[in-house]
């Protein structure tokens, strides 16, 4: 039976055949996973223990796959607790940012004049300064917060977000039925939310997945620079922070893995997110 | 082709063609059993309805299917050669000599980045004429096309041009290399009445000149009336009829045609005995469907059981003639889906809406964009008031005005059943906000493609009308019963209605606060020939029914001649002339409205007025009598000093013409045919 | 045209004092005030209080922000607290070692990802075109830090084929300096390269499909020479301003390269800033940094106009 093109159905059928989709989400549901039940998963404790210390820098063997990091704390239990964090917090600052970002769209789509205008020039302002900075800037005062993190990623996300849903709304806008709307005197939140929003959803679901791999990135990028997070909670970007001077004296495994494990996990969101945005097409 | 002897060869033959196309992962067949052959010099149509393959035919004969198409059976011969079997290099030779092509969308056939004159230069090149020669040839080809100031052209980039001016470059590029072969595409779709008469008379005087072939699609009758000798009606990819162009449409062989031409109002009868339009019942089916039988025997009023076991054969009826039909003799006896009940005109003497004054400016860019000046308009109770204009009269502004979209200036004042209407919507009140609606152009872009009909229609009850829940329902069962509508649509989105079903929601939604009046803004422009007249029979119904009055605006004369009381020309956004449709019709008008009714190909009967120069800018209107630019009447200084004012010329009749109308009289029934 | 100039310019005033207002307010927030920041948690309160005048910081948020963004117009950003020298000059030297390394990052993506895209375009579909957007959308969202630790490891550790950190030795040439940067440069290529590949491709696509592209193709024209005329042109039009706004994730890109390579460019003196609350500094050099950005999509938004003929020619 063939669907008429824009149905959720005939996307779903679209995004099963794409092998993008189906490596990408395995990726992500594998850390999920680890995010989820880590503490029972890991062979140590990640917080590892005050004798470790013994232990540490061992390279990679039998006892520990990965490795020991500075603290003599088994490496592979550090990366797989590492996920809960770095998915958390990126999950909820894109949440935020999406959610905020939509509205500000929509609002600024459909009114346009004078709040575009305003609005558009402090969204370009922020949008100026470039993320890492803005955050650097925000944890630096704050020191390490997690909440702090979510909320800065959040808030910085909201006018990039705000931008794509503004395009999109301009485009609904023209339509009669916006016109029809406004001939039987509805008022502009209903407008908003009901009329146009379930039109410009498809860009709102893309926006969020490609977020969410920025949002990543920009979380590591943050503790790699030693922002915004308490130094004994295990933290991908954090342990690269800690170890990478180790690097010329050829200790190499707290700062590989690690970044395997990044990687993997933004390729894998990214993925996902490319085969969404094909989806939506 | 220049040079060849003229021999039988047609130049084109196009032998059982075959069109697949790939849906998702399966190849579907688009077009089937398509033969026909072009002779030197002759001009052929192919006319047909949304979906019917046309342009896919022209497309496989330019040899630029899409990656997903492919032709899948039968042949197409260019002078004799195979020309789905070419090289590379063969293909382009083809191209730059043999066949052209005229586009239906010139603002987007030309590149935006590069100057006029240098695409047209680059025909030449390709035609291996020096480079020193480019810019000669360049300004001697955009003259052959009528236009007054090549050189200007020439220097200029596209978005600059109007649309008529840009398809004659399209034309110029076409017709340069004198090719045997010149396909137009809906070439005029999109165009202003006066520009697109312009246009069809351009492409005629350059193929007398040239002896050109021409292929000619379009989904209007009127127009392929016109301009082609022989022609062929298609329908779901397949050919259905094919003859002398006026033998098919004064004689039809089919019941498709018969029923298409059932489907306009004819020109021909008085305003007096006016009667319901047929329509054509069902809907296309969709693309690709393998269908057993003769592909339109589901609507067709005549079809047998042989018809749905058998496809017809392309039977020779003699003299040139074919039909796909099992019973092409019975075809005019086609029984009528719509009988033929007379819709009497009645007499509308009560006021409803009076505009007074009207004016509306706008600012764009700082510089001031006068739409509208000065109108001065009535509308009765319960009649229909049709609004003709070309881009720029102003015809859009002033139903927005109305509808309270915009607010009109200073000084303007509307009235609906005597009380003053707020001027804009936020201050009108829940009664006069039902009592004035609109019915949009477009059906997809007017119905929200997330919203079930239901709640359409159920959203403008509730704000429109109020009343309990249970009120509501029924209301809005009673409002898709008037529409003719059945409930099974009760739940479905707009993706899942044709055209013509979106547009009854459409009207339905406009009548569910019990309107007084109804813009209807070209509410079947976008449409089908056969809906349209299934949409506008329904319009006539409800006026009926409700009492309700319609402000209609369309481009399409001989639609308003049929469904109009009374008739209010514009121009640059002032009103021209207004009077009874009869009055109109039957002239002497105003030389503006008497240019606009020679243009119309249906009402073909009126000498040909051509009209100068371009539709002035808005922002710049011109001094004296906003026309004068371009009026082939015009009688001199006056016309340039003093604008005239709406007078009454003749009892319900007005005027805005400095000449008298005893003077029009005399110049404009003599001439008519 | 000109008029559309001088809007833009005075759009593009606006956003940078709107930029000065926030970061002023966002350096603001760092805790604690000045003068304890400096003289520690165990000096007296009194000499605090004293330095905090001295230092002009006890005043009201408005008056320092008026005398800040006055002397800074005039060339004059204040005096950084962690390094004991004026901002402008600790922000000249660290620009010009940022500016090398970002524009060897540039050269390089710039042709590679126009490429990238026209290559993909063309082969729409196919394995080559999969390839380069998936391939290239994957590394745009690998952080620096990580590609920059995977290629330390392997080029710089395992085979010791490149330096690991990026500052070249005081007087070497320019290749040599060239030979320390490349390093941290493939970060900040990959980072760059997927987005602006994509957004070519997606403006190769459309000016492909388009009706004009048709036009030529049956006027006889050769695929080659539409491709390069007619489709081009329309397409790289876009990708200027792409290109432009690119430059903010070059900038947040440099910090952290420019930490893990060692290298005395703005980022990583701004990283210094923050780690030190050195207000002055970290104010100073957000300020001009963004300022920078401002400069280069105005620059980017007036050739677009200046080429684009709808907006040339109104």
């Amino acid at each position: 039976m063939a669907l008429p093109a824009t149905s959720l159905a005939y996307r779903w059928r679209v995004l099963r055949r794409s092998t993008t989709f189906w490596v990408g989400s395995a990726i992500v549901l594998m850390w999920v996973v680890f995010a989820i039940f880590g503490d029972f998963v890991t062979p140590y404790e990640p917080q590892g223990t005050p004798q470790d210390i013994l232990n540490r820098l061992q390279p990679p063997s039998s006892e520990h796959w990965f490795g020991t990091d500075d603290l003599g704390r088994d490496v592979l239990s550090r990366v797989l607790a590492g996920s809960r964090r770095v998915l958390t917090v990126a999950l909820a600052a894109t949440v935020i940012g999406t959610v905020l970002g939509t509205a500000v769209g929509l609002i600024v789509g459909y009114y346009g004049g004078l709040v575009d205008d305003v609005i558009g020039r402090v969204l370009d302002a922020f949008l100026s300064i470039p993320l890492v900075i803005t955050g650097m800037l925000a944890l630096a005062a704050l020191g390490p917060n997690t909440l702090g993190v979510i909320i800065v990623i959040g808030l910085v996300f909201t006018p990039i977000i705000a931008k794509t849903v503004r395009a999109a709304v301009l485009g609904e806008r023209q339509l009669d039925y916006v016109t029809a709307a406004q001939l039987r005197k509805e008022s502009s939140l209903y407008i908003l939310f009901v009329e146009i929003l379930p039109n410009v959803m498809g860009v709102v679901i893309v926006e969020f997945t490609v977020r969410l791999g920025y949002a990543i990135f920009t979380v590591l990028a943050l503790s790699f620079l030693g922002l915004g997070i308490d130094p004994t909670v295990p933290d991908w970007g954090l342990m690269i922070y800690q170890h990478y001077g180790y690097l010329t004296g050829n200790i190499w495994w707290p700062v590989l893995f690690p970044s395997l494990a990044i990687a993997s996990l933004v390729v894998g969101v990214n993925l996902v997110a490319d085969a969404i945005g094909q989806a939506f097409e | 082709m220049t040079g060849d002897a003229i021999t039988d060869q047609a130049v084109l033959e196009v032998d059982d063609l075959a069109i697949e196309y790939k849906l998702g992962t399966e190849w579907k067949t688009a077009v089937r059993g398509i033969n026909f052959s072009i002779g030197h010099g002759e001009s052929y149509g192919l006319v047909g309805e949304s979906g019917c393959g046309k342009s896919t035919i022209a497309m496989a004969i330019m040899h630029y299917l899409p990656r997903n198409g492919r032709i899948s059976g039968g042949s197409i011969r260019l002078n004799g050669r195979d020309f789905t079997d070419l090289s590379g290099r063969e293909l382009r030779q083809a191209r730059i000599n043999d066949i052209s092509m005229v586009y239906q969308d010139p603002g987007s056939s030309l590149n935006p980045s590069i100057k006029i004159g240098t695409q047209v230069a680059d025909v030449f090149d390709l035609l291996g004429v020096p480079a020193r020669e480019h810019r000669d040839r360049v300004l001697e080809i955009l003259r052959k096309v009528q236009i007054a100031d090549p050189a200007r052209v020439s220097d200029r980039y596209p978005h600059q041009l109007s649309g008529g001016m840009l398809q004659r470059v399209v034309i110029a590029m076409a017709i340069a290399s004198e090719p045997a072969l010149l396909v137009l595409d809906e070439p005029t779709t999109g165009l202003d009445a006066t520009v697109e008469a312009e246009v069809l008379d351009l492409v005629a005087g350059l193929r007398d000149e040239i002896g050109t072939s021409v292929l000619f699609i379009s989904h209007s009758l009127s127009v392929i009336r016109k301009m082609c000798d022989r022609t062929a009606v298609l329908y779901a990819g397949r050919m259905m009829a094919e003859g002398q162009t006026e033998e098919i449409f004064t004689a039809p062989r089919h019941p498709y045609t018969v029923g298409l031409l059932r489907c306009l109002p004819d020109p021909e009868t008085g305003t007096t005995d006016r009667t319901a339009l047929d329509t054509i019942p069902g809907v296309l089916p969709p693309l690709g469907a393998e269908i057993v039988g003769c592909v339109y025997a589901d609507r067709c009023a005549m079809s047998e059981d042989i018809c749905i076991e058998v496809e017809p054969e392309l039977n020779d009826l003699g003299g040139g003639r074919v039909s796909r039909c099992h019973f092409p003799d019975e075809a005019p006896n086609l029984p009528r889906a719509v009988a033929p009940d007379p819709v009497p005109r009645r007499v509308h003497d009560q006021t409803l809406v009076e505009i007074k004054g009207a004016s509306k400016t706008f600012m764009q860019d700082g510089h001031p964009v006068y739409a509208l000046s000065n109108i001065d308009l009535e509308i009765h109770v319960g009649e229909t008031v049709g609004l003709v204009g070309e881009s720029g009269s102003g015809k859009s502004t002033l139903a927005k005005v109305l509808l309270g979209i915009h607010a009109p200036d200073e000084g303007s004042v509307i009235t609906l059943s005597g009380g003053e209407l707020a001027a804009e919507l936020e201050k009108r009140g829940q009664e006069e906000i039902g009592a004035v609606q609109m019915v949009f152009q477009n059906p997809d872009s007017a119905l929200n493609r997330r919203h079930s009909v239901h709640r359409i229609i159920g959203r403008a009850v509730q704000l429109l009308r109020g009343g309990a829940r249970n009120e509501r329902e029924e209301r809005i069962k009673s409002l898709l019963r008037e529409v003719r509508m059945g409930m099974q649509h009760y739940n479905s989105k707009p993706r899942q209605l044709s055209g013509g079903l979106k547009q009854r929601v459409a009207i339905a939604r406009a009548f569910a606060g019990s309107p007084a009046l109804v813009v209807c803004d070209e509410p079947t422009s976008a449409l089908d020939v056969s809906v349209q007249a299934a949409i506008i029979n329904l319009l006539a119904e409800l006026q009926v029914e409700e009492n309700v009055a319609y402000l209609f605006i369309s481009h399409d004369l001989n639609v308003v001649r049929y469904i109009a009381d009374r008739v209010a020309v514009m121009y640059l956004g002032r009103l021209m002339e207004v009077g009874t449709a009869d009055r109109v019709f039957a002239g002497p008008n105003h030389p503006y409205t008497e240019a606009l009714l020679s243009a119309s190909p249906e009402l073909a009967d009126h000498k040909r007025i051509r009209l100068q120069g371009e539709i002035p800018e808005p922002s710049n209107p011109p001094s004296g009598c906003v026309f004068q630019t371009r009026c082939p009447r015009k009688i001199g200084e006056i016309c340039e000093t003093v604008e005239p004012e709406l007078e009454e010329a003749e009892p319900g009749w007005f005027k805005r013409c400095h000449i008298p109308v005893e003077e029009l009289r005399a110049a404009q029934i003599g001439i008519s045919a | 045209m000109s008029r559309y100039v001088l809007r833009r310019i005075g759009l593009a005033l606006i956003t940078l004092f709107l930029i000065s207002v926030l970061v002023f307010i966002g350096t603001q927030m760092l805790p604690g005030d000045v003068g304890r920041r400096i003289l520690g948690p165990f000096a007296n309160q009194d000499a605090v209080d004293a330095l905090n005048t001295r230092l002009g910081t006890d005043r009201p948020w408005l008056v320092q922000y008026w005398d800040w963004i006055t002397s800074a117009l005039q060339g004059d950003l204040g005096f950084s607290i962690s390094f004991s020298r004026p901002v402008t000059e600790l922000l000249g030297s660290a620009l010009l070692n940022s500016l090398k390394l970002a524009a060897l990052a540039f050269v390089i993506v710039v042709p590679l990802s126009l490429l990238g895209g026209i290559v993909a375009a063309l082969r729409r579909g196919t394995l080559t075109d999969r390839f380069i957007t998936v391939g290239g959308l994957s590394a745009t969202v690998i952080p620096e830090f990580v590609s920059g630790v995977v290629l330390i490891v392997v080029f710089a550790v395992g085979l010791g084929w490149l330096p690991g950190t990026a500052t070249a030795p005081p007087g070497s040439s320019f290749f040599t300096q060239m030979r320390y940067l490349i390093l941290p440069a493939i970060p900040l290529v990959l980072v760059l390269f997927g987005y602006i590949a994509r957004i070519t491709r997606a403006g190769v696509v459309e000016a492909l499909d388009a009706d004009y592209t048709r036009t030529a193709i049956l006027k006889g024209l050769p695929r080659s020479k539409v491709i390069r005329r007619d489709v081009l042109r329309n397409a790289l039009l876009p990708t200027i301003a792409v290109i432009a706004s690119q430059i903010g994730y070059l900038i947040g890109g440099l910090v952290v390269v420019e930490v893990l390579f060692l290298y005395q460019g703005v980022g990583k003196l701004l990283f210094d800033a923050a780690q030190n609350a050195d207000f002055p500094l970290l104010a100073g050099g957000v300020l001009v940094v963004a300022a920078a950005f401002q400069v280069a999509m105005l620059l980017a938004d007036l050739a677009y106009s200046w080429l684009n003929p709808r907006i040339r020619l109104g």
